[in-house]
């Protein structure tokens, strides 16, 4: 699922739940679920980076 | 009859004027009909045209000899940058003479170049205000340019020096850059200039959509004619070309009509190629420069997004911990709360009993008091209408055997009552 969004879209998602978690908007409950949630956006953040980076290289490589 | 031969009467027109004209004299005018014969000296005519019309109103022939030809017409050109060539207008010094064979003629002992310069700059000025006057003197600087000209028509001669120095210049570059380019041929110098160029403007016109530019070149000859591109009629049909002119007609020191009007002019051919080449050169800088600047702003962005999730990453954690131990200190806050509000509670029933207590005391001693006095009262009272107070007021009380008589009535005659009063009682008995 994480694959079909964009960069900045994840990343706006992962920055409103640490928003959240600082501004105290969020239940305990739910604490957890979001972190586990942080967690799979940093890994897809990662991974599109990752590969965003690669590409560039290789680009870059290709054209000089 | 008097008479003189031919020869004698020549003779005398020689000598009359050899005496008349006895120094040379600067004349003006235009020069036509010039020849340079076989033995190197100049003939030509020296001619004078009626201003509106342009019909002749002077002419004589002159003679350039040739031990002064080279000096003269040298210096001439040189100094002009001008061929020598019919149609100029020329300061000259002349010396008339009259042979008995040739007639009359002058010999030109010398010209002078800043005359004729000043005479090709009033005409090439009365060019450009004519433009001006048209409003079409800035037609062809106003196009639009691209930034970069591939698809190039050149006006040149094909077998000008400066055309080939334009073609080895553009081909002879070596960053690779293509140029397509399209020789129409046409006369650089001489009389025929105007309608030759005009005429290779309209081959170009016809297919204007196929080029970017057009190039007019020249160059390359020792003294330039560069008279014959000072026009009106081809400088108009240069003005208003729909497509961007480069002009690189003269040498350094050369300036046409045609420069001032062109989009661009250079001074030579091989600089018209090499302005070219660096338009390309700027064009191809300029997406370098810009593959350089995405590049680097692609790495910039990517450095910044690793550094935003590295930084997301580490207070993650740390935002977590710290919820919880805020809802941790809450519930502890709250803790603390509960106990001191029922401490508080506590305290306010004990103070309503307190209160209520008091409040009780205090009605119970006001009842009683108010009881006590009421029970003054109806002491009062009692007293006030007990037997004794009214005999005291002075009344009496009066008994018929022990009862109290309250109606005389009810008495019989020769009774005998008792009379209480406040101190004894009397005894009596009734009437």
């Amino acid at each position: 699922m994480e694959e079909s969004k964009s960069y900045s879209a994840l990343l706006a998602e992962l920055e409103e739940i640490v928003r959240q978690i600082d501004g105290g908007e969020l239940e305990i409950d739910a604490l957890s679920e979001s972190i586990k949630r942080a967690n799979d956006l940093m890994e897809a953040l990662n991974a599109k980076l990752t590969k965003a980076d690669e590409e560039v290289e290789k680009l870059l490589a290709k054209e000089s | 009859m008097e008479y003189l031969s031919l020869y004698d009467f020549c003779s005398q027109i020689s000598q009359r004027i050899r005496t008349a004209f006895s120094g040379p004299m600067w004349v003006q005018a235009e020069v036509d009909g010039l020849r340079l014969t076989a033995k190197g000296y100049y003939t030509l005519e020296l001619i004078q045209r009626e201003e509106r019309f342009g019909g002749v109103i002077a002419k004589i022939d002159g003679k350039i000899w040739r031990n002064a030809a080279s000096q003269v017409v040298g210096k001439f050109e040189d100094q002009t940058r001008q061929e020598f060539i019919n149609g100029l207008k020329v300061l000259v010094k002349v010396q008339p003479s009259y042979h008995e064979v040739y007639g009359l003629s002058v010999s030109i002992l010398d010209i002078d170049p800043s005359y004729t310069l000043g005479d090709m700059q009033r005409n090439r000025e009365e060019i450009l205000r004519r433009l001006q006057q048209d409003g079409i003197l800035t037609l062809n600087k106003e196009l639009p340019c691209p930034p970069f000209f591939q698809r190039i028509a050149i006006i040149s001669s094909p077998t000008a020096a400066g055309y080939g120095d334009f073609m080895n210049q553009l081909k002879g570059q070596n960053h690779g850059y293509y140029f397509h380019t399209e020789l129409f041929a046409a006369v650089m110098q001489g009389k025929d200039v105007e309608s030759s160029v005009i005429g290779a403007l309209d081959a170009i016109y016809q297919r204007s959509s196929s080029f970017d530019c057009v190039v007019i070149i020249r160059g390359g000859g020792a003294a330039s004619d560069l008279y014959g591109f000072d026009t009106y009629p081809l400088a108009a049909a240069c003005a208003q070309f729909p497509l961007p002119i480069i002009t690189g007609i003269g040498h350094e020191r050369d300036n046409t009509v045609l420069d001032y009007i062109s989009a661009v002019r250079v001074k030579t051919p091989t600089a018209a190629a090499e302005y070219l080449i660096n338009l390309m050169d700027e064009a191809a800088g300029k997406i370098r420069e810009l593959k350089e600047r995405l590049f680097k702003s692609a790495r910039l962005q990517l450095q910044e997004s690793r550094i935003r999730l590295q930084s997301l990453k580490t207070q993650l954690p740390v935002s977590a911990a710290r919820r919880l131990r805020q809802q941790k200190d809450c519930l502890d806050q709250m803790g603390k709360n509960l106990e001191r509000s029922a401490r508080q509670i506590l305290q306010r029933q004990v103070l309503r009993l307190k209160e209520c207590s008091l409040r009780m005391e205090l009605s119970s001693r006001k009842r009683l008091e108010r009881a006590r006095h009421q029970l003054d009262m109806t002491r009062q009272h009692l007293f006030d209408v007990s037997p004794d107070r009214i005999l005291e007021k002075g009344y009496s009380i009066t008994l018929l055997e022990g009862e109290i008589v309250k109606d005389a009535g009810k008495v019989p005659a020769s009774s005998e009552i008792e009379i209480r009063l406040k101190s004894g009682s009397l005894t009596a008995v009734t009437k």
